[in-house]
């Protein structure tokens, strides 16, 4: 059966059609680039998010701060990553960069935290 | 229960509630303000357009003619005792043909009859000297000095302080079910399950005094509210006249409105429209059209692209459209002042004096008041200010220094005063200082609003409210996830 | 009243603000940056998605991690920073501009500086301006208030939305949104096309299959105390088809409904607005009709990309400090006339010497689309375009040689940009 992959690697947005082989292969048509071809076969095969989010504080002046998985993440550990940051809470200060939870279910995605606060702390 | 013991218990905090407040609180008598909304001026009053009506419109037969022409004048005394905004801007109404020019010379006759001072019959080229945004084709018109405009809330709020000031009650959230004759008293009681006692009973419930009458088993009569919406269009806009614009007057209303508002920003409307709902205050795109069809014809500059926001609100009429303003024939000690519609707001300062003669008549004992306070402090505002005041009053609370709603230059230390006067809702909060009213509309100050409020009162942000009731604004803080998992 | 002297002040301390302080202040200007907000980098710290940067920094980045490395490049400048300062007015058409400026912290206090920048953003268009009939309840935010909410205080505005608008912002706060456990039902846009980038749409839609229905417009508000419910009416020819009205309960409704230029400043200080993007009316140095007061970023236009708008600063900030050393005071300067299928063409000037950038926006959507620059009958230029949308912006530059035969008898003729 052909699956249609939009390809998200670059602004263009190529629509890629994705069909099985019965050797259990895959052929592409549509993308612009080999990175098309790459994405969309990591998209069919173990589609991959990279997570936002904020997470707590102990300050009242900041009280919650923003972090980012720093790669892309398997799409079915999403809502066990959510769960586990909104349960998190940090202290700061804390530094753009600074990572929060290492090799997340031995994904080997790391949380890193995306804002520095307080920012004298930059100097 | 033992419930407190007044002389006199004002049900409904509109225009006219609040003016009879404020009029008896210069009396030696316990008196107190019933309110079913989160804060006073909420119901009929907030959508007013806020004109202060010259006094031509209706012949001195009718009741509401007399205490227009009556509240007219009051408004400078007032203004300079409570200081809300007013100006007498002035009102022109607008003739597009010979037959209008006729109506335009009844107005006039009427109006000279009924004593307003200073009107003109004005040809074409002095209209257009008086107003260059008019359509050209304008044939002449009605000049009319002595009309003016006001914020109808903050009127409202002016008023309610100065009463509380002097010693008046104010209870919101209090809604009136039933009034129980117990002797000498009547007890009222409210559907929040309180009670208070009172020799009499003002009625001066807006789109409600019907369903109250009855409740006090007073007269039967029906309010028909009729819903006129507006649309407000941002400050400097096109087409900004200097005086209030009407059109010649139809049958029940006096037609589409062009109003310069007394804080610069343009408004149109309002509608007029029976409906048998008195919570529809539903805005409609086909009024829209009729709207602003009839404002472009008499000011073609004016622009819908401009529009803010809009709204819309009831007038509680009565059949045979005057004030029903008089004691029970039924039930002693209950006033009636119901069927308050346009010019309801000009009317008001006179409906309170007109109200406590009747208390009189009807045998309350009204004892001036020596330490009696008219006057009400002038709240500091920041936009009204010259850099050197601006300087000296952040110098004493660094707060006013912290503008808080960009948009109409509103500091956190009068949000703050605002709050501290007991409006601690977005829109209590907006319609005391115009934080959030302006072009951006909250999207830019609502969150610091938010934290003010919580921080100054402890109200946690969830059960803050845009105006009481279910109008919650934050379902729930973020931390609260890390007990409850979400569905994703 | 205290009075402090710079060569320069920044309005508005967002991406535009930041990019153009640290150009000028580059080259030993004294320069001050002045934002109402207690922090730097404007809305960009709400925007804790990814997706900023790879134009400029080739990776991607959130945007607090954007903002920051302008930050810190800020804080280790000589940049004078004014936080939580609101400038409520300014004289400029004048030498030496003086601006005043309202703080909890300074008080009141007036720059006097020889150059201004611009760079105070935009605002969203809200409920209000689009005249949406029904009731006003609460619950009704725009897309970036509710970003604010969530992502800066932690507060969840509600539990059921619905999103009118395809926009980015509204898009991301679709998921944004599921994230914390809201329900989605719908994103309605007018357009027959989304306006949020196709990325947006398969990554905070398709993933949590949230419907967006285009060609649909919200035809009623409901709720008296909070949005209870909204109805949706899809358009045919153009016009609402109400036998196809539908209705979702609701108790959140968010728009994304696009921004206007943030200019009221602006325009009480006298300087000449453009009808078209909502921004001053620039030459090709980026400055305004005031002499010596320049704009950049989405006070200007609005960009669809942060990158652009940092690119659009940092020429700015060049521009000045051009015409502080008197390069650029006096420049001849022809005229653009924008024509087919174009909204805007910004500078709407050219000049010779040198090569000219040029930002439009299309007002048609098409894949390889062909700009044609014209003097009079003659094509300049020519660029193919892969593809174009009102939602986003192009760029293209004219070299020095393409002007070569606009000039008869000392008069620039004026040069037209035309998209087909």
């Amino acid at each position: 059966m052909d699956k249609e992959v939009i390809c998200l690697s670059c602004p263009n947005g190529c629509h890629i059609t994705v069909q099985e082989t019965p050797d259990n292969n895959y052929q592409f048509q549509g993308a612009k680039c080999e990175r098309g071809e790459v994405y969309a076969y990591e998209e069919i095969t173990d589609p991959r998010r990279v997570v936002t989010a904020v997470v707590q504080t102990n300050s009242e002046e900041m009280p919650y701060i923003p972090v980012k998985t720093d790669k892309a993440i398997p799409k079915r550990y999403i809502k066990t990553l959510l769960t586990e940051l909104y349960r998190k809470k940090i202290n700061l200060p804390a530094k753009c960069g600074q990572i929060i939870i290492q090799n997340f279910m031995d994904t080997g995605v790391n949380v890193v935290i995306t804002r520095t606060f307080p920012l004298d702390f930059l100097r | 229960m033992n419930s407190k013991v007044y002389d006199v218990a004002i049900i409904g905090a509109g225009c006219c509630g609040a003016s009879i407040a404020r009029k008896l609180s210069a009396y030696e008598i316990s008196v107190i303000l019933l309110e079913k909304c989160v804060d006073v001026g909420f119901g009929v009053t907030k959508a007013n357009s806020g004109i202060i009506h010259a006094g031509f419109h209706h012949p001195l037969t009718s009741l509401k003619a007399r205490l227009e022409i009556r509240g007219n004048l009051m408004f400078d005394q007032l203004h300079y005792e409570l200081g809300f905004p007013f100006k007498r801007v002035g009102i022109i109404v607008v003739a597009f043909s010979v037959e209008e020019m006729k109506t335009v010379e009844h107005l006039y006759a009427q109006g000279v009859a009924n004593g307003v001072p200073r009107m003109e019959i004005c040809g074409r080229e002095r209209i257009l000297s008086l107003e260059p945004q008019l359509n050209s084709d304008v044939v002449g018109g009605l000049y009319a000095p002595t009309g003016g405009i006001i914020e109808p809330y903050r009127y409202v709020f002016a008023l309610v302080e100065s009463a509380q000031k002097n010693g008046v009650d104010v209870r919101t959230h209090f809604t009136v079910e039933q009034g129980i004759k117990d002797g000498d008293y009547w007890i009222v009681k409210s559907r929040e399950g309180e009670e208070i006692r009172a020799k009499y009973v003002v009625n001066s419930a807006g789109l409600f005094a019907d369903e109250v009458s009855k409740s006090f088993n007073a007269e039967i009569y029906k309010i028909i509210p009729r819903k006129g919406e507006e649309f407000l269009l941002q400050r400097n806009a096109r087409g900004l006249p200097n005086h209030v614009i009407f059109p010649v007057p139809g049958a029940h209303t006096k037609g589409i409105l062009v109003i310069p508002t007394v804080e610069g920003t343009l408004m149109v409307g309002p509608t007029a429209i029976e409906t048998d709902d008195k919570y529809d205050i539903e805005t409609t795109s086909q009024n829209l059209e009729t709207v602003f069809m009839q404002a472009t014809y008499m000011v073609p500059a004016i622009s819908r692209r401009e529009i803010i926001t809009s709204f819309a609100g009831l007038r509680p009429t009565l059949k045979g459209n005057d004030f029903y303003i008089e004691p029970s024939k039924i039930q002693p000690h209950f006033i009636h002042v119901a069927g308050i519609q346009s010019p309801g707001l000009t009317a008001s300062p006179a409906i309170g004096e007109y109200v406590k003669d009747i208390l009189k008549q009807e045998g309350l004992q009204l004892v001036e008041k020596k330490n009696y306070d008219p006057f009400l402090p002038h709240p500091i505002k920041v936009r009204e200010l010259s850099l050197e005041q601006i300087e000296q009053v952040v110098e004493k609370d660094p707060k006013y220094g912290h503008i808080v709603c960009r948009c109409e230059n509103i500091s956190e230390a009068e949000i703050i005063e605002a709050i501290s006067k007991g409006h601690t809702t977005l829109d209590g909060i907006k319609f005391y200082t115009r934080a959030g009213m302006g072009r951006c509309q909250g999207a830019f100050c609502t969150y610091k609003i938010l934290k003010i409020v919580s921080r100054e009162t402890g109200i946690p942000i969830e059960k803050i409210t845009k105006r009481g009731d279910n109008s919650w604004i934050i379902f729930k803080r973020l931390q609260a996830l890390a007990e409850n998992t979400p569905e994703t | 009243m205290q009075e402090r002297n710079y060569d320069v002040v920044v309005i508005g301390a967002g991406a535009a603000g930041m990019a153009s302080a640290l150009k000028v202040a580059e080259q030993g200007l004294k320069t001050a940056i002045v934002d109402r907000e207690p922090f730097l980098g404007g809305i960009l710290p709400q925007c804790i998605h990814n997706g900023f940067g790879v134009h400029l920094f080739k990776e991607e980045l959130t945007g607090p991690e954007f903002a920051e490395r302008f930050i810190q490049e800020i804080i280790k400048s000589d940049i004078d920073i004014y936080l939580n300062t609101t400038a409520t007015s300014m004289a400029v058409h004048q030498p030496i501009k003086q601006i005043n400026l309202c703080s909890s912290q300074h008080g009141v206090f007036r720059i006097n500086a020889r150059a201004i920048v611009l760079a105070m953003g935009c605002r969203e268009r809200n409920r209000g301006n689009l005249s949406i009939p029904g009731t006003r309840p609460a619950g009704i935010f725009t897309a970036g208030l509710a970003q604010r909410l969530i992502n800066i205080d932690g507060y969840i505005p509600g539990k059921r939305v619905v999103i009118v608008g395809s926009g980015d912002i509204g898009l991301i706060m679709a998921r944004r949104l599921t994230w914390t456990g809201a329900e989605v039902l719908a994103v309605v846009e007018i357009l027959p096309y989304p306006s949020g980038i196709t990325r947006n749409i398969v990554q905070c839609l398709n993933d949590f299959n949230i419907p967006l229905y285009l060609s649909h417009i919200i035809t009623k508000i409901e709720g008296k105390d909070r949005v209870e419910a909204v109805e949706i009416t899809p358009l045919e020819n153009g016009a609402p088809n109400y036998a196809k009205t539908f209705k979702v309960a609701c108790d959140t409704l968010l728009f994304s409904v696009g921004l206007v230029p943030e200019n009221e400043l602006t325009q009480s200080a006298g300087i000449k607005i453009n009808p078209e993007t909502g921004g001053p009316q620039v030459d090709t140095r980026l400055m305004t009709s005031a002499e010596g007061v320049f704009a950049c970023g989405n006070v200007l236009h609005v960009h669809d990309l942060v990158d652009w708008v940092s690119d659009e600063a940092q020429r700015c900030g060049k521009e000045l400090i051009n015409f502080l050393q008197g390069k650029t005071e006096k420049i001849e300067q022809g005229k653009i006339v924008v024509g087919s299928n174009l909204k805007y063409v910004l500078p709407n000037k050219y000049r010779l010497g040198e090569a000219n950038r040029f930002s439009m926006r299309s007002l048609i959507v098409r894949d390889k689309a062909t700009l044609v620059v014209r003097q009079g009958e003659k094509t300049i230029r020519q660029f193919t375009l892969r593809h174009v949308k009102p939602a986003e912006m192009f760029h293209i530059e004219l070299k020095p040689e393409d002007f070569k035969e606009v000039v008869i008898n000392g008069e620039l003729l004026p040069i037209e940009f035309s998209l087909s």
